[in-house]
């Protein structure tokens, strides 16, 4: 029996996408508790389509399945049944094992349908004319020979049975080839009962393919074509058809560079080919780039089926409301995220949501409500998973986690409750009090931080007892291009991913060799309050073997007396009269709870790179995440922050402790700690904004800035970017407007703008207590006491929106 | 598996190879397998990487791995930053993830009998001091030696020059 594996492939493909429309109407039925009347047309006519090249193709089982589902959905669309839960439950497990078997369709006819056909017989036999019943099917289950249906008589009954309305002359009509293979006596005793309905004795679905053309091609006239009306724009394309595009979108990116980089600026024609090579390469690549980007509906879609199983097999009530369906991801991360987002869901009817009594009892609706919502924020994708059920007992998992030796009473004592709750994400962790088939191992929180962690997005939980808990995703919004830090050491550039860097540290002159500071064998810095242990890049990358102590320590004293004679030679100077000057960078660099400073020789700027994976032959290096090509052409490296750090046997040197127990103390009046830049225009007010909203702050002169009509724009890397200021949208003292400023560059604009302030006060994590009521204002979150002074939260994407609607391009 | 294919190419009747010199040494790998010969210094190194991985270069936007043989047969060193001065012979997808070696010279193509090439396991007694030392260094890459008018060609096997390298990695796991 061989089947062309084309003609398969294609069949199975397009089943599918039949499946999928058939998923979606029952997803709205359910959730409207309505048929319309065309929905139960257009499931039949999908049914109808599966079936009759499942015949053909010599797919018993699927037409067995199919052909049961048709009938039942005939007498549905006949009107002689309606619809009730018990049919749309048992056509959507039909649903369900036509799905199983297109998983695998070369072993579907050894799976067995019998039982759910004769389920799907039964429901139809109390249709109100029982000489209708189909005799069960399985009495001649004779597979059909596939490829010579010319002696199988049954094809025009079997239309017949499918539409029943149409004489079988009609079906004849339109099928003249069937007319050939049905013999007069077959066509008569058709004829002489052509309202019977019922299906030809064996289902022999390879009967309708007789005219293969015929069942998806030609849909009986008789049905509305609403479906086939609306032709939507769609091609099938493959993947690596697609990578192979957009790495030569890359190659013409890096063609385009070398272009901009020789041209002769003298020469205006030559000049002005190259500015329209320039943007329609850039267009061509955002283009390409967008044709990875899906919609995170296609995920989101089939937890509500999931959901509805859930509750059945825990008798619950469960409602499932998604939004930001139409929240665009990157392919390889939309597949990356469907198993994490299952286990939370799961968790969350499994653990979060309770019963309908004790809903009840607590005084909330039977219905429990598990909310999905994905949305754009500071140029990530947010994805919310927020249940309303018992949240999350912070004694229980304390308990748990001392039973399980996964902390000790010590460490504990000194974390927040919110530390305490994401604890639950440690391996090992379950506070189900028993393991249910559908969560509860303990394996899930770990599982979801790993998978969601290994693609750079990172989890956090929170959770107020009695009322849910939620549980946020963030994600980056593609794998293959991100933003990142380019700096170096030695010769060689390294790129630093965004994602991993908290801020950069510059220590001029003196400070270069003093504020660096040895505890034990480590180098460690003293940054607001909190010990930062050193990692020296450089080091880092002599060293092929993992550091230990002795390593370490031979590291810090080398460079603690460099450091003296540094000293030495800065006082020598000083007296003689002549200066010399030092500088010292690093960046702060985070992974996952360590904080470490990595000295580096020079930093460059940042770039969106374009990440390649590492070659198989150096692919175990822990150091590095992949490499890339810069914008002259060069290859650099990726650094792996995390194995940076294991590399160096970077250890928590305890500052971190201090923080908790700060948070701790103040998590329970209201406040949270944020990272925050603190700002002065000019006037004595005090202003921030969060950190996480700023992408980098430029030193400008005001002289360079232009202005064109009452706009003002300066020139940043060679884009005109236009200058916001603080007094234009909000009533707030201006600017004095001396000779040297700072510019707030935002995180997600998709059009240059940045914001002017006249001096930087500091920067860093601060309590805030927001108080919405003192100072009200478009483009403020409100204000707060931050250094014993009252600062105004400025909120950036507001304050563009206000000064400007047309300009700001972030989201939407 | 791979010996069976060894021996097959080599009963082929003849072949072309690309040739090149390293350590004056006269080296050749099938020319079926090479898919271009590139001037391009600007290596990139890989930190940790075994001694034998010159770093990373560009070729049109492509990233490639740049293998420096003279230090996986073990030849004299030069300074690392003269072997990189060399060019390099990149090898088709189809051998392997993108990856190339540096040569210091590029040299003719060659056309050889198939039966002319000695295959080094079987008579290694007769074969010469050259080859013993390779034999020692890897095995698997030298698919043999062929005699030609003046001197010997190495024949390589492109196929085995990372698969060897890559056991490292495998034996870590």
């Amino acid at each position: 029996m061989e089947t062309d594996n084309d003609i398969l492939a294609e069949y199975v493909e397009e089943s599918r996408e039949h499946l999928t429309h058939v998923e979606q109407i029952f997803e709205s039925i359910q959730k409207t508790g309505e048929v319309e009347p065309g929905s139960i047309n257009d499931l039949f006519r999908a049914i109808h389509t599966i079936k009759g090249s499942a015949g053909f193709l010599g797919m018993t089982s699927i037409g067995m399945l199919t052909h049961a589902m048709e009938s039942l959905l005939d007498s549905l669309r006949e009107g002689r049944l309606s619809m009730t839960p018990a049919i749309s439950d048992i056509l959507m497990e039909g649903t369900d094992m036509l799905g199983d078997m297109f998983d695998d369709v070369n072993k579907s006819n050894s799976m067995d349908v019998s039982g759910l056909v004769a389920t799907l017989k039964e429901l139809n036999s109390t249709v109100d004319a029982p000489a209708q019943v189909a005799p069960a099917p399985q009495a001649t289950p004779e597979p059909a020979p596939q490829a010579a249906p010319a002696p199988q008589v049954a094809p025009a009954p079997q239309v017949a049975a499918a539409e029943p309305e149409r004489s079988v002359a009609d079906v004849l009509n339109q099928f003249p080839e069937l007319a050939q293979f049905a013999s007069p006596e077959q066509i008569a005793q058709v004829k002489a009962k052509p309202q019977a309905p019922a299906p030809a004795p064996a289902p022999k679905p390879a009967a309708v393919a007789a005219s293969p053309k015929a069942p998806s091609k030609a849909p009986s006239p008789e049905l509305p074509t609403s479906s086939q009306d609306k032709h939507e724009e769609f091609l099938r394309i493959k993947v690596d058809l697609l990578d192979r595009l957009m790495m030569l979108a890359g190659e013409l990116v890096l063609v385009r560079n070398q272009q901009l980089m020789h041209v002769d600026q003298a020469d205006s024609t030559f000049r002005s080919i190259t500015q329209s090579l320039d943007s329609v390469t850039t267009e061509l690549q955002e283009t390409i780039m967008r044709t990875r980007m899906q919609p995170i509906g296609t995920v989101f879609s089939r937890f509500s089926r999931m959901v509805r199983d859930l509750s059945r097999k825990l008798s619950k009530k469960i409602e499932l409301v998604t939004e930001g369906d139409e929240v665009e991801l990157d392919k390889n991360i939309l597949e990356a995220i469907g198993d994490p987002l299952t286990h939370l869901i799961r968790n969350a009817c499994d653990h979060g949501i309770e019963t309908p009594e004790e809903r009840l009892a607590a005084g909330k609706s039977d219905t429990g409500k598990v909310v999905l919502s994905a949305y754009h924020e500071s140029g990530q994708i947010h994805v919310d998973i927020k249940d309303d059920g018992k949240g999350m007992n912070r004694d229980v998992i304390h308990r748990k986690i001392l039973e399980k030796k996964l902390k000790t009473e010590d460490e504990l004592s000194r974390m927040s409750d919110q530390d305490i709750i994401n604890l639950v994400c440690l391996p090992g962790f379950s506070t189900a009090e028993k393991v249910t088939d559908v969560s509860g191992r303990g394996v899930g929180m770990d599982v979801v931080k790993t998978g969601v962690e290994k693609f750079g997005g990172s989890v956090s939980l929170s959770s107020i007892e009695g009322e849910g808990s939620t549980i946020k995703l963030r994600l980056p919004l593609t794998l293959a291009i991100i933003p990142s830090l380019i700096v170096q050491s030695g010769e060689e550039r390294f790129a630093i991913p965004q994602v991993n860097l908290e801020e950069l540290v510059c220590l001029y002159d003196k400070d270069a060799f003093t504020r660096v500071e040895c505890a034990g064998a480590r180098e460690v810095f003293r940054l607001r309050d909190t010990l930062l242990p050193m990692v020296r890049l450089r080091e880092a990358l002599a060293r092929e073997r993992m550091f230990d102590e002795e390593a370490l320590s031979e590291v810090t004293d080398q460079n603690s007396e460099a450091r003296k004679e540094m000293g030495e030679k800065y006082k020598e100077a000083e007296e003689s009269g002549h200066s010399i000057h030092y500088s010292l960078n690093f960046a702060v660099l985070r992974s996952g709870n360590l904080r470490f400073g990595l000295i580096i020789d020079r930093i460059h700027g940042s770039e969106e790179i374009v990440v390649k994976p590492m070659h198989r032959a150096v692919k175990g290096i822990p150091l590095y995440s992949g490499a890339t090509v810069l914008g002259d052409g060069k290859v650099a490296m990726i650094l792996d922050a995390t194995g940076l750090a294991r590399h160096y046997n970077v250890r928590d040197v305890g500052g971190g402790s201090k923080d908790s127990k700060k948070q701790k103390a103040t998590a329970e009046d209201g406040t949270e700690l944020r990272s925050l830049l603190l700002f002065s225009n000019g006037g004595s007010e005090q202003f921030g904004v969060s950190m996480q909203d700023v992408k980098r702050v430029e030193a400008i002169e005001t002289s360079a800035i232009e202005r064109v009509g009452s706009q003002e724009y300066i020139t940043l890397d060679g884009v005109s970017t236009r200058v916001v200021r603080l007094e234009d949208g909000l009533r707030v003292q201006s600017s004095s407007q001396p000779e040297n400023m700072f510019f707030l560059i935002p995180q997600n604009a998709r059009k240059p703008y940045g914001l002017l302030v006249e001096k930087l006060i500091d920067s860093g994590h601060y309590e805030v207590k927001l108080n919405k009521e003192s100072y009200q204002a478009e483009g403020v979150e409100g204000t707060a006491l931050i250094k014993k002074r009252m600062t105004v939260l400025v909120n950036l994407e507001q304050l563009m929106h206000l000064v400007d609607g047309m300009w700001y391009g972030g989201n939407t | 598996m791979s010996n069976v294919e060894d021996t097959e190419a080599l009963q082929n009747s003849t072949m072309q190879m690309c040739t090149f010199r390293m350590a004056n040494r006269l080296f050749g790998v099938n020319i079926l397998d090479v898919k271009e010969v590139n001037e391009n210094t600007n290596v990139t190194p890989i930190y940790h990487a075994p001694a034998d991985i010159c770093g990373y270069i560009n070729i049109r936007g492509q990233i490639h791995l740049v293998v420096n043989l003279r230090e996986t047969f073990g030849f004299d060193q030069r300074h690392k930053t003269e072997a990189v001065s060399g060019k390099v012979v990149v090898f088709k997808p189809s051998v392997d993830e993108p990856f190339g070696i540096m040569v210091d010279e590029v040299c003719d193509v060659v056309s050889v009998e198939q039966s002319r090439i000695v295959d080094r396991r079987a008579g290694e007694s007769n074969t010469s001091d050259a080859a013993k030392e390779l034999r020692r260094a890897k095995d698997g890459i030298v698919m043999g030696v062929c005699p030609l008018d003046k001197e010997l060609l190495l024949v390589l096997n492109a196929r085995h020059i990372l698969g060897k390298q890559s056991v490292k990695s495998s034996e870590s796991k």
